[in-house]
């Protein structure tokens, strides 16, 4: 014990001696926090409150038109333009083409009564009541779209067209059904009702989330715990540093002269880097409940689930010294550890889904993601603070995490004997 | 001859991706009392063999005993009692004299209030307590091999091992390292050190082993070793006799 306590103090002076280090280990998570929150809030409350402008064609003047008019003009989404009736296809393509606008819509002359028409034949052809008069082809809506427009709002838009022209199609549907039914009726044909403007289903958005009015993540719900977890796991630098040193000016050498147990060694280190990680958690989890509302951010809130979190960083902070202590075990040089532990750290945490969610990544590297502790860490955080999981949620990962610590400093030991 | 304080018998050792053997059976036996001077050019085995008896490195065969037992048997309390001072400097540059000193001490198990007593006799014996409270990275280099010898005797070993304890310092700080030495050994400690200084140790040392090849070629006090070679004036041109004028690698 005396042995543990006199490493254990070596270790904290070490550590608190270097400045530059502390600044590296509690100013890096924080920085990085706030900069990639204030970022990806910036991005995501502009690409919510952008509008797209649309200039309208309406050559149809019916109801078509009018219902593709109305739908857009209700959307935040779009600034909408109408053409002068006088204007072409052409004219409206070249205005999106100059960049007047981002997306050009076109609808042509007739369109409502050629759907009519169409409906109409199709049903008299189904009732078996003759042939009505071939109509035309149906002439196309035609959208012009500028390249630069995202695509999330050019399949917004397309949505729109295709849902007007739906309902138009359903209401010209109705009324030839209605109109046909009068023609047989027996009854009075003021009797009958007109065609209902039948109600779209309903569609309830619900995340399965603690929290019955959130329905998504925020910015500062993935990135309070993800950057977090990146700077927990970038301690394998200086953790994997400072054992490459004390091994090369022979301070190491001279401990286990001195018969000090290589694990007795280790376990100081783990103690106050174990300490290292949990004050960066709580300094940033600080951050986000005190500091994110006074520059506009969203506050960070664990939702009652701060021992889950804290049992997440614990076992999180394990496995990060476990590869630390592994580095340092085989790195020869500090260039050797830094190199090889921040890259080692940055493909993590990329495949891990700190940086972009595992859902957007292509299924070769979602299927990899699986092995990034980072990912095991990330995925804990969300069952917890997103999906209202207890400690059985976050178990089977706190347990990877702690089998990675344990294969790692066997590895660190059996290895050191060898060497 | 005095009680036996170290016995190597037919040390052999090849490192591992090494193409030669770097101890080929060496044999030493250092008595109670004596500073024994291990001397040898460059790749001769000298820190291999300290290695091997402060337990960082395995032999491949041959026997260690110290204090009369074989060091296998017993390691941990049989190294409770041998010091050893490395040829780097082994201290944490970041940590002060007084922290140094402490730390080292509470691993060897000191008590506290004996350490703090210890530390405070040796930082004053060695001029260094009005330096106790400053980092070991602003000391000069002889202050550095003070304080690296000083974490090596702290335990009041009955067996130091000194691997080349002079190197790089000037002529003050060798004076005062030279004199502890002799005062310990005054009280009872026995000296197993090595150095390529050879002046140095013919004035410190009670007997000389002389390695080349991995194993002792000659080991004798330093004017019975003159004496068998009467063309040689002193230990230097002994050493030079035995062991050849031309240059050594590491490799050799």
């Amino acid at each position: 014990m005396r042995k543990f306590a006199a490493l254990l103090y070596k270790d904290l002076l070490l550590l608190v001696r270097d400045k530059a280090g502390l600044l590296f280990l509690f100013a890096m998570p924080m920085v990085l926090v706030l900069v990639m929150t204030g970022i990806q809030d910036g991005a995501v409350e502009n690409s919510s409150k952008k509008t797209v402008s649309v200039l309208i064609l309406d050559k149809d003047r019916d109801e078509m038109g009018r219902e593709i008019i109305s739908e857009l003009q209700r959307q935040d989404l779009f600034d909408v333009t109408l053409a002068d009736s006088t204007q072409t296809a052409s004219e409206v393509q070249q205005a999106v083409k100059e960049g007047s606008f981002l997306i050009g819509v076109y609808i042509p002359e007739n369109i409502s009564s050629m759907v009519r028409n169409e409906i109409e034949s199709s049903l008299s052809e189904m009732l078996g009541l003759g042939s009505t008069p071939q109509t035309d082809t149906l002439s196309s809506l035609k959208v012009f779209i500028d390249p630069t427009v995202n695509n999330t709002f050019r399949t917004t838009m397309m949505c729109y067209l295709r849902e007007a022209s739906n309902h138009i199609e359903k209401k010209a549907l109705l009324s030839t059904i209605s109109e046909t039914a009068q023609e047989f009726s027996p009854f009075p044909t003021d009797s009958m009702a007109p065609p209902p403007d039948l109600k779209p289903i309903s569609i309830d958005e619900i995340a399965y989330s603690k929290d019955a009015f959130r329905t998504n993540i925020n910015v500062t719900e993935h990135n309070v715990p993800a950057w977090t977890l990146f700077a927990i796991f970038f301690i394998v630098i200086s953790l994997s540093g400072g054992i490459i040193k004390e091994r090369q000016d022979g301070s190491f050498s001279r401990l286990m002269a001195m018969t000090c147990p290589y694990s007795t060694y280790l376990m100081s280190k783990i103690v106050v880097y174990e300490c290292v990680c949990v004050l960066q958690f709580l300094l940033v989890m600080m951050m986000g409940k005190l500091l994110f509302p006074l520059v506009g951010l969203p506050v960070f809130s664990m939702h009652g689930a701060f021992a889950l979190c804290l049992m997440i960083v614990f076992f999180c902070a394990l496995a990060a010294i476990g590869i630390g202590l592994t580095l340092g075990t085989f790195a020869s040089t500090h260039q050797q550890a830094s190199v090889l532990g921040a890259v080692t750290v940055v493909v993590l945490s990329a495949v891990g889904g700190i940086w972009v969610p595992t859902f957007l990544m292509p299924p070769f590297l979602k299927a990899v993601s699986v092995l990034s502790p980072l990912n095991w860490g990330i995925e804990a955080f969300y069952n917890v603070i997103l999906r209202d999981g207890g400690i059985r949620s976050v178990l089977p990962n706190c347990l990877l995490l702690l089998a990675l610590t344990v294969a790692c400093t066997a590895v660190s030991i059996v290895a050191k004997k060898k060497i | 001859m005095a009680t036996t304080i170290l016995r190597i018998e037919k040390l052999r050792k090849t490192y591992p991706n090494g193409n030669k053997e770097v101890l080929t059976g060496l044999d030493l036996t250092i008595g109670q009392g004596e500073i024994y001077g291990f001397l040898g050019p460059n790749g001769a085995g000298k820190t291999t063999t300290v290695n091997i008896l402060a337990g960082l490195l395995k032999q491949d065969s041959g026997n260690i005993e110290i204090f009369g037992k074989p060091v296998a048997s017993d390691r941990k309390n049989t190294m409770r009692r041998v010091g050893f001072v490395p040829q780097s400097i082994a201290i944490y540059p970041e940590l002060t004299a007084y922290e140094n000193l402490s730390v080292f001490g509470s691993v060897y198990g000191i008590s506290r209030p004996e350490l703090t007593n210890r530390i405070g006799k040796l930082l004053d014996l060695f001029g260094l307590e009005k330096f106790r409270d400053k980092k070991a990275a602003s000391f000069s280099g002889g202050m550095k091999r003070s304080l690296n010898l000083m974490v090596g005797i702290l335990h009041n070993p009955d067996l130091l091992i000194l691997d080349e304890p002079t190197v790089g310092i000037d002529v003050q700080s060798k004076v005062v390292i030279l004199e502890y030495l002799k005062t310990l050994n005054s009280h009872g400690t026995t000296i197993l050190y090595t150095s390529h200084d050879m002046e140095e140790a013919e004035h410190l040392c009670t007997r000389v082993g002389i390695i080349d090849g991995g194993k002792l070629v000659a080991a004798d006090s330093p004017e019975a070793l003159a004496r068998r070679f009467p063309e040689c004036h002193d230990l230097k041109s002994v050493y030079l006799e035995l062991t050849g004028k031309e240059l050594r690698t590491m490799e050799d």
